[in-house]
């Protein structure tokens, strides 16, 4: 089977699962519960192994374009929505988080899905370093983010309570920040091995550096000043924003020296 | 009585401002300032000339940009106090947590790994030495000019030669239409490797390509007239069900090489060579004999002496010269610690601690 059989069938399994996420949403102690985890497990192996085939066939990891990027955000996501629904029960959040995911997807299939070979500045281990550092940050910040949209959502009282949000919200947040700061590290260190600047002000490090600033900010208004309300599930919400520009608005609407990111 | 009684209100005042200073409160304040201010430095094109930002912004935006230094924020000189502030305030914050020894050690490494990024970057605006020299292949230098002063390297730099490594694999497309199917499946050209055609029995391999395509009719054979992509074709190799053929496609004469017969319809998109390395070959020279050579790549810099040298250019007509960058940044030692230090001092504080403070609680 080629990459994109085995993406096809993770596809499958994340829609089947979306559906009997949108059942356990109304009826959580419904029995089908493992039913839709086995879903999201077998569509996540299946992912796994989309990756590594095509990782092995193009010869590099799976992380130097759009495409290849989008699809490991995907896996990144869900499985730091595994990770977190293991410790904190989230599997309410199980359909947002799904419907999400098969949005990236669709969005990662509207890309050139070409193997193309590294070009001179990507050739480092380095590479796999950064960007997955900055992936697993992005699924974690990913998850904060739908927490916070249904936190500031009028219904969110009938079905989560306001403390489990909450928790949701900063537990993601805390799980991604040292993440992505060595990503922001780790490419500072690889920007000085390739071009002997640690730090450019490029368009991409700065808004990283934004939502590092950002998460920062809401790390210190929950852990310093002790916000739990609305206004620090805006900060989480905007945290996301800023992940997104970072990510893509850049590439589309800044110039530097990520432009092949 | 008045002048101690004065004495006491100045010493309150004082203590209240270094209290403010080192209050979480400003380092609220100053990242709330700090993020819009970024994010007008990435927006804000930096270091344009005066008519470009006239013709972007128009004249009374562009005056209010000069006015302000938005046309170079992170040099500006108010954006040094704010970062000055910040570390002040981090700073008077660290001291306070160890005089008061009421923070975790990973709160102490986060902290003190910011005040040493920001004294890094510092000495880095301070000290740093960055300049790129060309050579052309066999040329050397022992100096060059930073700032208006030459700078003696140490040593001899002497570019052996340069050399422009591109993938075997070509860097256009092949787009193989099948039929009863609407879209053409679309490959990567890759060089003698066999590729399955999805949705049909077929299997194709690209088996040579050609720049500028001739055809000599003496020996029958195809050569390139020369390395510009005059005529780029590729011989596709094609096998499957009865038929096994090679044909050439032609990316300028799309259907010059349609056989009508043939059920696989090949168009073959040209797109310029990929590099795959910039090579400069170098020596360093002392006293007059060769102490070291490499080969100095992106990702692979040659550290001697005082500075490190990076490949930052090239010649792109004939591959005669090389750009290198010469480095010297006094603040990287001190940046890469920094680095560490806040990685340990996460993971102590946001993983260490609560498992083993959750272990202890159990």
């Amino acid at each position: 089977m080629s990459e994109s059989n085995f993406l096809s069938v993770a596809f499958l399994f994340y829609a089947v699962g979306a559906l009997l996420y949108v059942w356990i949403f109304f009826k959580p102690s419904t029995r089908i519960r493992p039913i839709a985890v086995a879903s999201i497990v077998l569509g996540l192996l299946s992912h796994t192994i989309a990756l590594a085939v095509r990782w092995k066939s193009s010869g590099h990891a799976p992380l130097s374009d759009m495409y290849e990027s989008l699809v490991f955000f995907s896996w990144a996501f869900v499985l730091a929505y595994l990770l977190i629904d293991l410790f904190l029960k989230i599997s309410r959040l199980g359909f947002f988080v799904l419907l999400c995911n098969i949005a990236i997807l669709v969005y990662a299939f509207s890309h050139d899905s070409t193997i193309k070979p590294l070009m001179p500045a990507l050739q480092s281990n380095w590479l796999l370093l950064h960007v997955s550092a900055c992936f697993f940050s992005y699924g974690a910040f990913a998850i904060s983010f739908i927490a916070s949209f249904i936190y500031l959502m009028p219904f969110h009282k009938k079905y989560f309570s306001l403390e489990q949000l909450d928790q949701v919200i900063y537990k993601s947040i805390l799980f991604g920040f040292p993440l992505l700061t060595f990503g922001i590290g780790s490419g500072a260190i690889w920007a000085n091995e390739a071009w002997g600047t640690y730090w450019s002000w490029d368009p991409k490090e700065t808004w990283s550096l934004v939502t590092w600033l950002i998460y920062a900010l809401y790390l210190h208004l929950r852990l310093m000043k002790g916000w739990r309300d609305e206004k620090l599930a805006w900060v989480g919400l905007i945290g996301f924003l800023s992940v997104i520009f970072t990510y893509i608005g850049v590439n589309y609407f800044l110039a530097g020296l990520h432009s092949y990111a | 009585m008045a002048f101690i009684s004065i004495n006491k209100k100045a010493t309150s005042e004082f203590i209240s401002v270094i209290k403010n200073l080192i209050s979480v409160r400003l380092m609220v304040v100053l990242l709330v300032i700090l993020i819009p201010v970024a994010i007008a430095g990435s927006l804000i094109p930096q270091g344009r000339t005066y008519p470009e930002y006239v013709k972007l912004f128009g004249m009374g935006w562009t005056d209010i940009l000069y006015r302000f230094h938005f046309i170079a924020v992170f040099k500006s000189l108010w954006f040094l106090i704010l970062i000055m502030f910040l570390g002040s305030n981090i700073l008077g914050c660290f001291l306070k947590s160890i005089i008061e020894k009421r923070r975790s050690l990973g709160f102490l490494l986060v902290h003190l790994s910011l005040i040493l990024l920001i004294a890094a970057g510092l000495i880095s605006s301070v000290g740093r030495i960055k300049q790129q020299v060309v050579l052309n292949e066999g040329q050397s230098t022992e100096s060059f000019v930073f700032n208006n002063k030459t700078i003696p390297l140490g040593f001899e730099l002497r570019l052996k030669d340069f050399e422009l490594q591109r993938y075997a694999d070509r860097g256009g497309k092949l787009f193989i239409s099948v039929p009863g199917r609407k879209m053409p499946h679309e490959f990567y050209c890759k060089m003698k490797t066999w590729v399955t055609v999805p949705d049909s029995s077929y299997q194709f391999q690209i088996e040579r390509y050609v720049a500028d395509f001739r055809y000599d009719m003496g020996t029958g054979s195809a050569f390139s007239a020369s390395n510009e992509p005059n005529n780029p074709a590729v011989l596709v190799h094609v096998k499957g069900g009865e038929e096994d053929y090679s044909e050439w496609v032609f990316a300028r004469f799309s259907d010059f090489h349609n056989k009508g017969n043939r059920l696989l319809k090949l168009k073959y998109v040209w797109a310029p060579e990929i590099p795959k390395s910039f090579i400069s070959r170098v020596e360093i020279i002392e006293n007059g004999e060769v102490v070291k050579e490499q080969a100095i790549e992106v990702n692979h810099p040659l550290r001697y002496g005082r500075f490190s040298i990076y490949q930052a250019s090239y010649d792109l007509n004939d591959e005669k010269w090389s750009g290198l960058d010469i480095v010297k940044d006094p603040g990287v030692g001190l940046v890469y610690t920094a680095i560490i230090l806040m990685m340990l001092g996460l993971i102590q504080n946001i993983y260490i601690r609560p498992f083993f403070e959750k272990k202890k609680g159990r």
